[in-house]
């Protein structure tokens, strides 16, 4: 079976619209360029079979309690540890895939790491 | 703690403290001289029945020093301490001279950053509505 792909609105829409835009004007840079060819090789998997293990697709639980539909997660990139991935779900219509965000670059230990340090709990006074 | 039983029904027939529990119309009441009682049922003090929070069996433990000891900056002011059970510290210097550490720890990988959670967030808002863009077309693409 292959899915429609859609994109969630209206970021994922609009995210789209200008990078496919933008590559066929061959107005992408380096970086985006990158970013273009890996989902739309993800998309390629995404659309022909969800659970290809290129994607390592996988349920999110926690989200998928939180928005009362099944969000799943997959990864634009293979045996990359700072790999990025978009966030979807089956739907709107039998047959469809809305892609509902895209994280292209998580912040790693060498990223931004220290920004993203919390405060631990204390122990109780 | 203190119990008085009346044998006399029209006495009451326990007392705990300042409450009396009576016999009434309904069943068992407990009075008390300076806590009105609801007779319309709304509110009550039961005896028999403890509405009390209890306390929690596990007692909170104090903040306890485990070391203390002086100690010297170094050339490039730097302070060493012992047997750190913590990696990341968030350090606060105080108008007094003073500094307090405070242990972290570091998010989980797994964690969204809260900008794909907002995208996401009204993704799956419109998508329940059963709102998504057309379906894209990747064949100009691959």
């Amino acid at each position: 079976m292959v899915f429609k792909i859609r994109m969630g609105q209206p970021e994922m829409e609009a995210l789209w619209l200008d990078l496919s835009t933008r590559k066929l004007r061959g107005g992408l840079d380096k970086d985006e360029e990158k970013l273009f060819k890996k989902l739309v090789k993800a998309l390629g998997f995404l659309s022909s079979n969800p659970k290809h293990n290129s994607l390592a697709s996988h349920e999110i639980t926690e989200l998928s309690r939180k928005y009362g539909i099944r969000i799943f997660q997959s990864y634009l990139e293979n045996n990359t540890p700072g790999a990025g991935r978009i966030f979807w779900a089956y739907g709107p219509e039998q047959g469809d895939i809305t892609v509902l965000a895209i994280e292209p670059h998580p912040e790693d230990k060498k990223r931004g790491a220290y920004e993203r340090i919390k405060l631990s709990s204390l122990p109780p006074a | 703690m203190y119990w008085v039983k009346f044998d006399d029904d029209t006495q009451p027939i326990r007392q705990h403290n300042d409450f009396r529990l009576v016999k009434a119309a309904g069943g068992l009441t407990a009075t008390h001289p300076k806590r009105p009682v609801d007779k319309r049922g709304k509110s009550h003090y039961l005896l028999i029945m403890n509405t009390a929070t209890l306390k929690s069996t596990t007692a909170r433990k104090g903040i306890s020093i485990l070391r203390d000891y002086d100690t010297a900056a170094d050339a490039k002011n730097r302070v060493s301490l012992r047997g750190a059970k913590a990696k990341y510290f968030h350090v606060k210097e105080l108008s007094n001279g003073s500094y307090v550490l405070e242990p972290r720890v570091l998010v989980s990988p797994d964690a969204i950053p809260a900008r794909t959670l907002k995208m996401l967030n009204r993704s799956v808002v419109q998508l329940k509505k059963g709102k998504a863009s057309a379906p894209i077309d990747l064949s100009p693409f691959i």
